[in-house]
């Protein structure tokens, strides 16, 4: 009878519910009487990493904002807007009834308050003084567990990471041991761009495809570095990759300079898709797919 | 022109340095000369097109800075004129940033003239409100700066609502020389070679200026109309240069300076060799920051070295020139001659008024309703309500004791500084030193506040030029503080974002007890200036009068100074720089009746918390569910006003 009851309380989900699920945060452990229904996620990346999850949060930071520069994956329409990332409308997340609020770096300035409000849990998710890809597979995996879907996370990051494995061995077969070297970037304007580095999820992409880039870009909270356009040229033997959009692209791409750029020349400039390239762990997934797309068409 | 051949053969001599200051920085030694005609590689090419260019641009913008600040020096007879103290740069970057933001196609599309509308606006402006009499007066300057910060908040609240897309901006509004090509060189020559060649056909009209206005037009001079051609021509200039490379700010005003110290005298000299000398400057200064980028592997932008270097180069011109400057020590408004008593239990019925409806009337997805409800919703509301309140008190009765101490209605904490070094501070402890921000804010703060209060003690002591000198020191102050924060923001996604809503002065984030620490440092500050009420009202009198009633000055001035600086900067402290209530306040005390101290501190203080209130509430409900910060409304609304009163006491001067 006894060895029944441990049968049933291990595999019968629904009896486990009783005990307190607790997870660990930047601030130590936080425990929680039952799986959170209401979210509310304070930026977008929390934002993308709990529709990973299939969590709809009831509302997020810059609705508008999240529509226009990260875009996938989709937003429902039931989402509320809470006002700015960096100044939300407290009174509309009470409004919203959540019972609990996701935050991460900068957002712990609000810690206080939305304690307030619901139990709150914080992440370190982008930051100089740890290694982003590594930290963010964590927190993705801490917010699966809160949730009960640890399945659909490890499921989902396998996935990925047997992805990179076969985009990475297929690319060692077509190049061999010429694999190019690639340069991501973003332009800022016709005459400067960020180029991505160590500790950004588009440089991690790269490693993971066995890449490497031609431009040292040393290590930061975010992982870029801007530079002025000139600076590419230290692009000789690579490519050149960057992400859309790009609205001046006919006052940079006319000019003599930019024709003068050897990836120019050797017509190794490619552009990559819109993507959001400061979001949660999958984004290494999506960046790694565009890079492929464009090695091998 | 009495030695034409030293100053040209300086001016050369200094040109080759300049240039090859930058050709060294710029790797250019690695080009090889012949490959240039013959086969050229990368290195050659981007020497052609974008080392070339970049040198070309930074001599074609430092004459156009250097001409546009000579010829409003000129037709102004006042010598800290230039587009960046007039508010014409910073019209064209609001016009540019709201175009950017709100109108993408027109931005792409008509950059130029949408910069170039907004630099005439501006400018127009300043100089309308201002007024004609003032022109070569301080107050033309300090008209100017109200207009850099009304613009500069209008800006700011944009890139807060729409940071991602306003990024990019950031560099460009720090003013970066940086060529991919000599497309902007070919189109911005024969622009500046029109404006200069339409400039000495005016020289001879705009020699007359310097009789003064009256003697001008009583020699048959079209006074507005030759003001109207150079504001154009200047603003043109401008709106062009910051169209192709963003703001560069001094190289205007210095440029002419530096020519009147080589003894130029003559007016189409002054105009042509500034123009001269702001292309050798900017060339020069530009070395600076490419080199820094090479060295940190950073961006650095031109604008931000040219700021950095300018402003201590600017006090030492206004501490020289100073005394040439008339200030005003008048108040600009008649005291109305009614009962101050009535006046503010009039205000405080109104304050308590826009309490009760910050308090409880609240915005939702339904619209404007009443909430009573209590509980948490107004846990988070009355902190706000009550640290806006005690905001406006502290800064109106920090200027109300700073404009009765220098005995300027324009003075206050804003203008001379102290909350401009307060936030510097802060900035430099959270992102330059690591220090946390929590931890380092109160601090910085209050060092930086009153390390600003010290410097103008001693101005005070040194020299005898007064209020004058520490508005400049003031200009000199925001403006250092403009270059750092447009470097630490333009190297993006970086710590300088967070620190966005504070620098626009916000009370979203405050606790209880924060609000309560701030109300009551306001009302100690205010208690300690009531109870020395008599002594500012001696003060006020002038330091020859208050002295012969037993006050000593070297005592009671850095007190008060000291004390005012303390308020301003705890007021930064808690809810971030905020700007014109301290200016505001007190004047409009005044118009309400207040003459001696007492009534003008109490009067002053509940002008403030109203003001402050009603900006918090209105952040709150405008654009919900967005929040404005209550600084940024304040800003806009305490300068628009501002504006407002003096266009008003232009007339009053015109009909007496």
């Amino acid at each position: 009878m006894r060895f029944l009851r441990l049968m049933l309380l291990m595999f019968w989900p629904g009896l486990t519910l009783a005990q307190p699920i607790t997870i660990t945060d930047s601030r130590g452990p936080q425990s929680f009487d039952s799986t959170p229904k209401r979210v509310i996620a304070g930026n977008w990346m929390l934002a993308e990493m709990l529709l990973e999850l299939d969590i709809v949060p009831v509302g997020i930071a810059d609705l508008a904002g999240y529509n226009k520069w990260v875009v996938a994956p989709e937003m429902p329409e039931t989402v509320a807007d809470i006002g700015l990332r960096s100044e939300p409308n407290l009174e509309v997340v009470i409004d919203l009834k959540p019972d609990l609020i996701l935050l991460s770096d900068d957002g712990l300035a609000m810690a206080e308050h939305a304690a307030r409000i619901a139990p709150v849990l914080h992440f370190d998710a982008y930051s100089d003084k740890h290694d982003n890809i590594p930290a963010g597979r964590k927190n993705f995996r801490t917010l699966a567990k809160l949730f009960g879907q640890e399945r659909l996370a490890e499921a989902k990051l396998a996935a990925m990471d047997a992805r990179l494995a076969e985009q990475a061995k297929t690319l060692k077969e077509a190049f061999g041991d010429d694999i190019p070297q690639v340069t991501l970037i973003r332009f800022l304007d016709e005459k400067r761009a960020v180029i991505y580095g160590e500790n950004s999820p588009a440089f991690a992409a790269l490693s993971a495809l066995g890449l490497s880039s031609e431009i040292d870009v040393p290590k930061s909270k975010w992982g870029v570095g801007y530079r002025r356009v000139r600076k590419l040229g230290s692009v000789t033997q690579g490519k050149v990759m960057y992400f859309e959009p790009f609205d001046q692209q006919e006052q940079l791409f006319d000019t003599a300079l930019w024709q003068a750029m050897p990836f120019v020349q050797s017509k190794n400039l490619s552009a990559l898709p819109a993507i959001w390239s400061y979001g949660g762990p999958l984004t290494v997934g999506r960046v790694a797919d565009a890079i492929f797309d464009a090695l091998i068409p | 022109m009495r030695r034409p051949f030293p100053i040209t053969f300086l001016q050369l001599a200094l040109l080759v340095a300049a240039l090859a200051l930058h050709l060294v920085v710029n790797d250019a030694l690695s080009v090889r000369p012949l490959a240039l005609l013959s086969t050229p590689g990368l290195e050659e090419v981007l020497f052609l097109t974008a080392t070339l260019p970049r040198i070309t641009m930074a001599l074609l913008v430092g004459a156009a800075m250097g001409l546009s600040g000579a010829l409003l020096q000129e037709i102004s007879q006042n010598r800290l004129v230039a587009p960046t103290t007039l508010g014409t740069a910073s019209g064209a970057w609001l016009a540019m940033v709201a175009t950017a933001s709100l109108a993408p196609a027109i931005f792409a599309d008509q950059k130029f003239w949408v910069a170039m509308s907004g630099a005439i606006i501006a400018t127009g402006l300043v100089l309308v409100v201002s007024g004609r009499q003032q022109m070569a007066s301080l107050s033309l300057i300090i008209v100017g700066m109200c207009a850099n910060l009304v613009f500069g908040g209008l800006g700011m609240a944009l890139v807060f609502l729409d940071t991602e897309a306003t990024k990019p901006l950031f560099i460009w509004y720090s003013g970066d020389l940086t060529q991919t090509g000599w497309d902007q060189v070919r189109w911005f020559a024969p622009q500046l070679a029109l404006a200069a060649f339409i400039t000495p056909l005016a020289a001879r009209a705009i020699a007359l200026m310097r009789l003064g206005g009256d003697q001008a037009r009583s020699r048959g001079l079209w006074v507005f109309p030759l003001i109207a051609l150079s504001v154009t021509l200047a603003s043109w200039m401008t709106a062009a240069a910051i169209t192709c490379v963003g703001i560069i700010a001094f190289v205007g005003v210095l440029a002419p300076n530096m020519v009147r110290a080589l003894g130029v005298r003559g007016v189409l000299p002054t105009l042509l060799l500034s123009a001269w000398a702001g292309a050798i400057c900017l060339l020069a200064v530009d070395s600076l920051p490419i080199a820094l980028s090479n060295w940190s592997k950073e961006l650095i932008p031109s604008g931000s070295a040219a700021a950095l270097l300018g402003a201590p180069a600017f006090i030492l011109i206004a501490m020289h020139k100073s005394t040439s400057l008339q200030i005003e020590a008048a108040p600009f408004l008649p005291v109305r001659r009614r009962a101050w008593k009535v006046n503010l239990l009039f205000v405080l019925a109104i304050a308590i008024l826009l309490s009760c409806g910050a308090l409880f009337v609240v915005r939702t997805a339904e619209g404007l309703v009443t909430d009573f409800s209590g509980g948490l919703r107004f846990d988070f509301r009355w902190p706000r309500v009550l640290s806006a309140a005690g905001g406006g008190i502290a800064m109106a009765t920090a200027g109300t004791i700073m404009q009765r101490l220098l005995r300027n209605p324009l003075a206050s904490p804003d203008i001379v500084g102290v909350t401009s070094g307060a936030t510097l501070s802060v900035v430099t402890a959270v992102i330059l030193l690591g220090l946390p921000f929590s931890h380092a804010v109160l601090p910085a703060a209050v060092f930086g506040g009153v390390a600003v209060a010290a410097i103008l003690v001693a101005m005070n002591h040194h020299s005898r030029s007064g209020p004058g000198l520490m508005i400049l020191f003031g200009l000199a102050t925001s403006a250092t503080l403009d270059a750092v924060m447009n470097f630490v923001l333009a190297r993006g996604g970086d710590v300088g974002y967070n620190l966005l809503p504070w620098l626009s002065g916000t009370t979203a984030m405050q606790s209880g007890s924060e609000a309560l620490s701030l109300v009551v440092i306001a009302v100690v500050g205010l208690g300690l200036a009531t109870v020395s009420a008599r002594v500012l009202d001696l003060v006020s009198l002038g330091s020859h009068v208050a002295e012969a009633r037993g006050v000593s000055m070297r005592v009671a001035s850095p007190i008060f100074l000291i004390l005012s600086a303390a308020l301003a900067a705890a007021t930064t402290a808690f809810v971030g720089p905020i700007s014109f209530v301290g200016l505001l306040a007190p004047h409009i005390a005044r118009m309400l009746g207040a003459r001696m101290a007492l009534s003008h501190l109490l009067l002053s203080a509940a002008i403030g918390a109203l003001i402050m209130i009603l900006s918090d509430h209105l952040g709150r409900i405008l654009l919900f569910p967005q929040t404005l910060p209550s600084g940024t409304i304040a800003t806009i609304g305490g300068g628009l006003f501002l504006f407002y009163l003096l266009a008003k006491k232009d007339k009053f001067h015109n009909r007496t």
